[in-house]
């Protein structure tokens, strides 16, 4: 596809189950000064209904005029494909960052995150698709990127497949999600820390918590990990374990309430270590 | 739920069709808004008012609307003394069947030949012509032009806006996107109908905003049904830890401990997800309500009705009929029945090397848990992710 509107893609950013990410020249419409955007196409066909449920999501989101989270400027649907567009951040994610990043600046990145969840949150969001791809870097230190769309297009849906994915490596988009969801539990503050619990062990490593991800068979995989223990990496400090821990702990109650705590220890570890 | 809730056209993707615009360098002004290129090669220093004048009434809003274009056009070219405006092109229509409208002195090529190229400089206001739509090639130039002299780079797009140049050639067909290479050419991508919410400026048409979430997890809550999900009650036993279980299970689901079911002790209350459906592909979807699933299951009365979910299932094959098969969530229990599908479905306990057996469109089979569906060439695993000892596929 070489566009869509009026957007005319020049390259892509990345793509992952949930639909692929283009570079693409700002349309004057926008009426905003950014050279480029990030335009997210929404694989496969969107209803109408499902599209309007998009928009009202999304623009609640943009509503929150939050510096935290990534700007949404535009959500559209072109003969039965629905994209939004988004600010474009040239310095790319925590995934693919534009250049060598410290630990401190991996874990305020990760913490910024953490404080985006949480206003989301407090505005009766879940955000859904928290991972390493989707913590952007920019001026402030970085900021949160793409909520999660995919339930509002096929309702019941938890996980979207274990397609390919623009995040490191073979990693799965699995273990992102709160193994709760996986035995039909609801989304909630929870397993967006679960999410944020995850990424802030990738961020601190370079790898996921389950290294001997089970595969070939997508049914097998997903009982596999169900029943897993993530394990810790064995370098990392007892403060840093301590964190990690308790976002993933596994009985939820017993996680951090919100993600503005997980954020103050996030933000502790940065400026002791 | 209106009647058109929950239809989808399946539809490929986007058109891909683009023209390239290659700009010719020069001082005259290329001009494109929405589905219209106007090209002025050449302006004279006494003629830029005019030119002004005419891109505004090409930019108002409505302008696109060809009548209203037209009008403005014309009232202009019309009302234009002689010599006050530039010779110039109207091309219309980058999204269908495209209209060139010629006036003054200018020369449009198709397809490079002359014969088939026309200039007009004595009939006045214009020379209309719809361009047939196996052209390949259109150029404007300048009348008189002895042709393009070699075109420099040109910085220039025409997704909107105004650029500098001499004149344009268009090229229509079997081009794929030139940005790797062509620093010349530009993409003018046709003009598109596409549905926009802008969410630059929301502040003023902010939606109200949402309660916060609970601090409490829906887990730790008691059970709830989802939103969209009509609860329905069932009545069902509480471990110790107060988790609400099925009291035909020996074990509670959420934290394992022996169940006592004692006649009696059954509590009334929504009732939990039952587990999860996992695809072959690993998606995942909470098993709180019914399911119809197939190729194409949105326009379903069930589904339309509210009363189930639609769960698309494609296949290469086609394998999997439109709607194929139906899962119906009744108390504790999964029922599931074939549609008529084309290929059957067939359900296997959780055993493995178990027999595929089929399901029947009536009376419904139970699905339990850790059984598998296979639905055409596609597979679907009910999952609840207790330990348990698989039953036996049974009858109603
Ligand atoms: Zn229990």
């Amino acid at each position: 596809m070489d566009g869509i509107a009026d957007y005319v893609f020049l390259r892509q950013l990345g793509h992952g189950p949930h639909g692929r990410v283009q570079l693409a020249r700002t349309p004057p419409r926008l009426a905003v000064d950014d050279e480029h955007v990030a335009v997210k196409v929404i694989g496969g066909a969107t209803s109408k209904d499902a599209f309007y449920r998009v928009a009202q999501e999304l623009g609640s989101i943009a509503a929150l005029r939050c510096e935290l989270l990534a700007r949404i400027f535009d959500v559209g649907l072109h003969e039965g494909t629905a994209y939004f567009a988004m600010r474009y951040y040239p310095r790319g994610s925590l995934v693919e960052p534009g250049m060598q990043l410290s630990r401190r600046q991996r874990l305020v990145a990760v913490a910024r995150a953490a404080r985006a969840a949480h206003e989301l949150h407090e505005a009766g969001t879940v955000h859904r698709a928290i991972k390493l791809s989707n913590v952007l870097l920019d001026d402030a230190g970085g900021c949160l990127s793409d909520p999660g769309t995919a339930q509002l297009l096929k309702p019941g849906l938890t996980v979207t497949g274990l397609g390919p994915s623009s995040d490191m490596g073979a990693r799965s988009e699995l273990e992102y999600v709160d193994p709760w969801l996986l035995r039909g539990r609801h989304v909630g503050r929870s397993s967006d820390i679960w999410s944020l619990g995850v990424t802030l062990h990738a961020a601190l490593t370079g790898h996921g918590l389950y290294p001997r991800m089970p595969s070939a068979d997508p049914l097998v995989a997903v009982r596999l990990h169900v029943k897993a223990t993530p394990e810790l990496d064995p370098d990392l400090v007892a403060e840093e374990r301590a964190v990690i821990g308790r976002a993933l702990h596994p009985e939820r109650s017993r996680r951090y309430r919100t993600a503005a705590e997980l954020a103050e220890d996030i933000e502790a570890l940065a400026h002791g270590g | 739920m209106n009647s058109e809730a929950g239809t989808v056209e399946p539809t490929a993707g986007p058109s891909s069709d683009l023209v390239l615009v290659e700009v010719h360098p020069g001082a005259g002004v290329i001009d494109r808004h929405e589905n219209v290129l106007l090209v002025i090669p050449v302006v004279g220093t006494q003629q830029w008012p005019q030119v002004k004048e005419l891109l505004e009434l090409l930019h108002r809003p409505g302008a696109h609307i060809p009548d209203a274009q037209e009008r403005t056009a014309d009232a202009l070219l019309t009302a234009a003394e002689a010599g006050a405006l530039p010779g110039l092109v109207l091309l219309h229509g980058l999204d269908a069947a495209l209209d060139v409208r010629a006036y003054g002195d200018v020369e449009v090529t198709l397809d490079g030949s002359d014969q088939r190229s026309f200039s007009e400089t004595d009939a006045p206001p214009w020379v209309a012509r719809r361009v047939p739509a196996s052209v390949r090639m259109l150029r404007v130039l300048a009348g008189g032009a002895a042709g393009i002299t070699t075109p420099g780079p040109s910085p220039f797009h025409l997704q909107g806006g105004t650029v500098p140049g001499s004149g344009v050639t268009l090229h229509f067909a079997g081009l794929s996107p030139p940005l790797s290479g062509a620093p010349q050419a530009t993409v003018a991508r046709k003009a598109v109908t596409f549905e926009s919410v802008l969410l630059t400026d929301v502040a003023e048409q902010c939606p109200p905003r949402r309660p916060a979430l609970p601090l409490e997890d829906p887990a730790d809550l008691p059970d709830v049904a989802p939103e969209g999900d009509s609860p329905e009650f069932v009545d069902g036993v509480e471990c110790p830890m107060g988790h609400f279980n099925d009291p035909a299970s020996a074990h509670c689901v959420t934290c394992g401990a022996a169940l006592e079911w004692l006649p009696g002790r059954t509590v009334r209350r929504p009732r939990p997800p039952l587990g999860v459906l996992v695809t072959d592909t690993g998606s995942v979807f909470a098993l709180t309500g019914g399911y119809v699933i197939g190729r194409a299951p949105e326009r379903d009365q069930a589904v339309l009705s509210g009363r189930a979910k639609a769960l698309v299932l494609h296949d290469v094959g086609q394998s999997v009929s439109r709607v194929h098969v139906q899962l119906d969530v009744s108390g504790w229990r999964v029922l599931v029945t074939d549609r008529g599908s084309a290929n059957g479905t067939f359900i296997s306990s959780a055993a493995q090397g178990a027999p595929w057996e089929r399901v029947g469109t009536d009376p419904p089979t139970v699905f339990k848990p850790g059984a598998r569906l296979r639905i055409g060439g596609r597979q679907l695993l009910f999952e609840t992710y207790r330990e348990e000892a698989a039953g036996r596929v049974g009858r109603v």
